[in-house]
C-alpha cells in the first residue's frame, strides 16, 4: 500500500519456453502495479489439462522466480499461470479481468536510458502522458517523441508541441524530452524503425482494420523487430459502461 | 452445511463416494476439480485452461469426422445391400444419433471435460463400466481410424486411376498403411494449426456437395431430361435396410468425439448440444440425400460391374462422373481424399484424448498421457492409438473395421443414455447442467434400446469381436483397476 497506481500492466512470459525477464525491465515497470502472465500454448493434439497435470509444477516454479525478480527490483508483481491453444485469446482474456491498462513484450533490455514513444492520434496523447507520468515516476528516464504518420509536417509538429506541454504539464522535466522527430513515412515503418533503436517503447493501442489482417497485430510486429520492451498502453473504452474516471477492482 | 432435515420420510442421501483409490500399481486418480468454470476458461486455484473452440470449431469436428464415411465411402456398399432404401438406413442411424445425442449434450454440459462419454458413465456408473467404455473407445476410434484409412486408400487408387495410371486395388491397403503411418508421425511432432485446416476442408467439402446434391436432386427429379427407369425401391427385401443400417452406423460416430475436447469448448452450456445435435441434423440430412441422388445413378447393373472391380467404396465417384463429367469425378475424388483424411485425423485425435482421460483415472498407466516438452504432443498416447490402427489398416476389412467402430461405440452410447437415467434418479449435487433435455429418461430408454438394438443386426464376426472386446476390457478392470473408485465425483 506504499504508493497506489492505477496502472496496471500484463506482462505475458512464455513460462515453460524459458522466456525470463530482465532486471532492468523489472526496475522500469517496478513504479507499476503488475500482473505476470505465465502462459503455455498447447498443440492441438494435447487437452490443456493434459499438459498442466505434467508441467504446472516446473511452470510454477518459473513463474515464481519472475514474481520474486520484481521485488527484488524494490517492485511488487501478482501473477496467473495458464495453458491455452490460443496465446492471444488467453492474453486478451485476462487482460480485461485483471482491468489491465496497459500489456508489455518482454524482450530483453538494454539498460534504459530513453522511451521512445511514437504519437499518432490525439485522443491517445492524454493516456500516454498519463502512463508515461506513472511509468517514469520521477526517475531520470528520456523520452524520444515522434509523430509516426503519413501527415503534414505541420499538423505532426503541432501534436509534438501539444505533447510535450501536457508531459511536462505532468510534471516531467523539459530537459528530459530531448528529441522530437516529425516522421511522416508509412506508421508501420516507422514505429518499428524507432522501436529497433529504443531502449523501451511506449505506444498506445492501435485500432484494428483492414492491415490488422493483412500484416497481423502493429503492437506484435514491433514487439518482434524491436530489441528492447514494448509496452502497449490500452486506451479506455469510448462512452461506454466504464466510468471515466480509472478505478480498478483488485480481488 | 446442515442438510435440512424436515423433509419428510426420504432416507438421509448417501454420501458421495470420493474419488480415489489406487490401481495394481499404487497409482491413485488425479483429482483436478475446477473451482470455476466460466465460458472461457476453466480455472483451478493456480492455474487455468483456456477454452478455444467455438462452435464452428465443434461443429467442424463432427462433421469433419462423420462425412468422410457417410458420403464418400458408404453409398456403393449400402446400394449394393439394400438399394434405393438405404436411404432409410441411414435415415434409421441418424434417429438413433440424435437420441443418442440429445442425453450426451445433458451430460456434457454438466461435465464439459476431456473424455466425454468415458467420463459420463464413469461418474455415473463406476469404475467397471467406466474402465469397459474408456478402453472401447479407444479402441472404437482405433477401428473407425483404421476404416477411414482404407477410404482413404481407395480414393488413391481412384485418384491414380483419373491421372491415367491404371494400378489395381492391390495397392489401396499399402497406401492406407503408408499414409496412416504419416499421419501418425505427423500428429507426434508437428505443432502447426491444423484445426483451422480443418475447418476450411469441413467449409470446402459442404460447399461442394451442397452444388453437387442440387444437380442429382434436379437431375433424378427428371427436370433436366428424361428419367431413367425407377429402380425398384427395396430389391432385397426389408431386412437389409437394418443390417445395412447397423453396417453404415460408423458415419454417425463423429458427434460424440465433440463431447471428448468438451474441456476446451468455449460457452460449453450453449456450443456443446448446438455442435452435437447440430452436427448430426446437418449429416443426416445430407446422408439420406446423397443416397437418394447415388441410387438413381447406380443402377443394379453398375453396382455390380462395380463390385465385381472391388471399387464399391468409391461408387461416389461414378455418380460424379454422370452427373457432372470428368470434373465431377475429379472433384468427388478430392473430396474423398480430403474427408477421409479429415475423418482419421479427427479420430486418432479423439483416440489419444480417451487414452489421457483414462490414464487420468488411473485405469491406465500415467505413463500412457505423457507430453513431451518439445513438441507438447502427447507421444506415448498416439503410438498406442497410432500402431493397431497400422496393424488394422492392414487387414483391409472394411465392413468388419466398420462394425466393430460402431459396435464399440453403440455401446457406450447405450450406457450413456443409462448414464443419464442413474443420474436424473439421484442427481449429484454438483449435477447443474446448462442444457436440460426435456423428457431426459424417455429419450434416454428409447436411445438405449435402439443402440443396443443395432447391435444385433452386425455380421456375426463383428459382433463376437466387439464381445471378446468387452470381455477383454473387463478383465483388464478386475486385473488392474479394481481399486479405484471414480462414481458420483465431478
Amino acid at each position: 500500500m506504499s504508493e497506489p497506481t492505477s496502472e496496471r500492466v500484463l506482462l505475458p512470459v512464455k513460462i515453460l519456453e524459458g522466456e525470463t525477464i530482465d532486471e532492468d525491465l523489472a526496475k522500469l515497470l517496478s513504479s507499476l502495479d503488475v500482473l505476470v502472465l505465465g502462459y503455455h500454448v498447447v498443440p492441438e493434439q494435447t487437452a490443456p489439462s493434459q499438459m498442466r497435470q505434467q508441467f504446472e509444477t516446473q511452470a510454477q516454479q518459473a513463474l515464481d522466480a519472475i514474481v520474486q525478480e520484481f521485488e527484488d527490483a524494490g517492485g511488487t508483481a501478482d501473477s496467473r499461470l495458464a495453458f491455452t491453444h490460443d496465446a492471444d485469446q488467453t492474453i486478451e482474456r485476462i487482460g480485461e479481468e485483471v482491468g489491465a491498462t496497459a500489456v508489455a513484450y518482454p524482450n530483453p533490455v538494454p539498460p534504459i536510458e530513453s522511451i521512445f514513444v511514437p504519437v499518432r492520434e490525439e485522443e491517445t496523447i492524454d493516456r500516454l502522458v498519463e502512463f508515461i507520468g506513472e511509468l517514469r515516476a520521477g526517475r531520470p528516464i528520456s523520452l524520444r517523441l515522434s509523430s509516426a504518420q503519413k501527415e503534414e509536417v505541420e499538423m505532426a509538429g503541432q501534436r509534438l508541441e501539444r505533447t510535450r506541454e501536457k508531459l511536462i504539464e505532468r510534471g516531467i522535466e523539459e530537459e528530459s524530452i530531448d528529441e522530437i522527430q516529425v516522421d511522416s513515412s508509412t506508421p508501420a515503418v516507422s514505429i518499428i524503425d524507432g522501436a529497433i533503436a529504443a531502449d523501451v517503447t511506449v505506444m498506445a493501442e492501435p485500432e484494428r482494420d483492414w492491415r490488422t489482417f493483412l500484416f497481423g497485430e502493429l503492437e506484435e510486429r514491433v514487439a518482434a523487430e524491436s530489441l528492447g520492451p514494448v509496452l502497449v498502453v490500452k486506451l479506455p473504452q469510448s462512452e461506454t459502461d466504464e466510468p471515466d474516471d480509472q478505478t480498478f477492482v483488485d480481488e | 452445511m446442515p442438510a435440512p432435515d424436515g423433509g419428510g420420510s426420504t432416507e438421509p442421501e448417501a454420501p458421495d463416494v470420493a474419488i480415489g483409490g489406487e490401481n495394481i500399481e499404487g497409482e491413485p486418480p488425479v483429482t483436478d476439480s475446477p473451482t470455476e468454470v466460466t465460458e472461457e476458461a476453466t480455472k483451478h486455484d493456480d492455474v487455468e485452461l483456456e477454452r478455444t473452440l467455438g462452435l464452428v470449431g465443434g461443429l467442424s469436428i463432427g462433421i469433419g469426422t462423420m462425412i468422410g464415411a457417410g458420403i464418400f465411402v458408404f453409398p456403393g456398399l449400402a446400394a449394393e445391400a439394400a438399394g434405393p432404401a438405404a436411404a432409410g438406413s441411414f435415415a434409421i442411424g441418424a434417429v438413433v444419433a440424435l437420441l443418442v445425442a440429445l442425453p450426451t449434450s445433458e451430460l456434457a454440459t454438466a461435465m464439459p471435460r476431456s473424455g466425454g462419454g468415458y467420463y459420463f458413465i464413469s461418474r455415473a456408473m463406476g469404475t467397471l463400466a467406466g474402465t469397459v467404455v474408456g478402453i472401447s473407445l479407444w479402441f472404437g476410434l482405433v477401428f473407425a481410424t483404421a476404416f477411414y484409412l482404407v477410404g482413404f486408400g481407395f480414393y488413391a487408387v481412384d485418384l491414380l486411376r483419373e491421372i491415367g495410371l491404371q494400378v489395381g486395388t492391390g495397392l489401396v491397403i499399402p497406401l492406407a498403411v503408408i499414409f496412416g503411418a504419416v499421419f501418425t508421425v505427423l500428429n507426434v511432432t508437428g505443432t502447426e494449426n491444423a484445426a483451422k485446416l480443418q475447418n476450411s476442408i469441413v467449409a470446402l467439402l459442404l460447399g461442394l456437395l451442397i452444388v453437387f446434391l442440387s444437380f442429382g436432386v434436379i437431375d433424378s427429379l427428371g427436370l433436366l431430361g428424361p428419367t431413367e427407369a425407377p429402380e425398384e425401391f427395396a430389391p432385397h427385401g426389408s431386412f437389409p435396410i437394418l443390417t445395412t443400417a447397423a453396417l453404415v452406423f460408423t458415419s454417425y460416430l463423429g458427434f460424440a468425439q465433440v463431447a471428448t475436447v468438451a474441456g476446451e469448448m468455449q460457452d460449453p452450456g450453449r456450443n456443446l448440444p448446438l455442435a452435437m445435435v447440430g452436427s448430426v441434423i446437418i449429416v443426416g440430412v445430407l446422408y439420406v440425400v446423397t443416397i437418394f441422388v447415388a441410387t438413381s445413378f447406380l443402377t443394379a447393373a453398375e453396382l455390380e460391374r462395380l463390385a465385381e472391380q472391388e471399387m464399391l467404396e468409391t461408387a461416389m465417384v461414378e455418380v460424379g462422373r454422370e452427373l457432372l463429367g470428368p470434373i465431377g469425378a475429379f472433384a468427388i475424388v478430392l473430396g474423398g481424399l480430403l474427408a477421409t483424411m479429415s475423418s482419421a485425423n479427427a479420430s486418432i485425435l479423439s483416440s489419444s484424448r480417451a487414452i489421457y482421460a483414462t490414464s487420468r483415472d488411473a485405469l491406465l498407466p500415467l505413463w500412457a498421457s505423457r507430453v513431451n516438452l518439445k513438441y507438447g504432443t502427447p507421444h506415448v498416447a498416439l503410438a498406442l492409438a497410432g500402431g493397431p490402427i497400422l496393424v488394422l489398416t492392414a487387414t483391409g476389412r472394411v465392413e468388419i473395421l466398420a462394425e466393430v467402430a460402431s459396435f464399440l461405440h453403440l455401446v457406450m452410447y447405450g450406457l450413456i443414455c443409462i448414464a443419464l437415467i442413474i443420474i436424473r434418479r439421484n442427481p449429484p449435487e454438483w449435477y447443474d447442467p446448462a442444457f436440460v433435455l426435456p423428457a431426459g429418461p424417455i429419450v434416454a430408454v428409447f436411445g438405449a434400446v435402439l443402440s443396443f438394438a443395432l447391435i444385433a443386426f452386425m455380421q456375426p464376426l463383428s459382433q463376437v469381436l466387439g464381445l471378446a472386446f468387452l470381455i477383454a476390457t473387463s478383465a483388464w478392470y478386475f486385473y488392474y483397476a479394481r481399486g479405484v473408485s471414480l462414481k458420483g465425483v465431478l
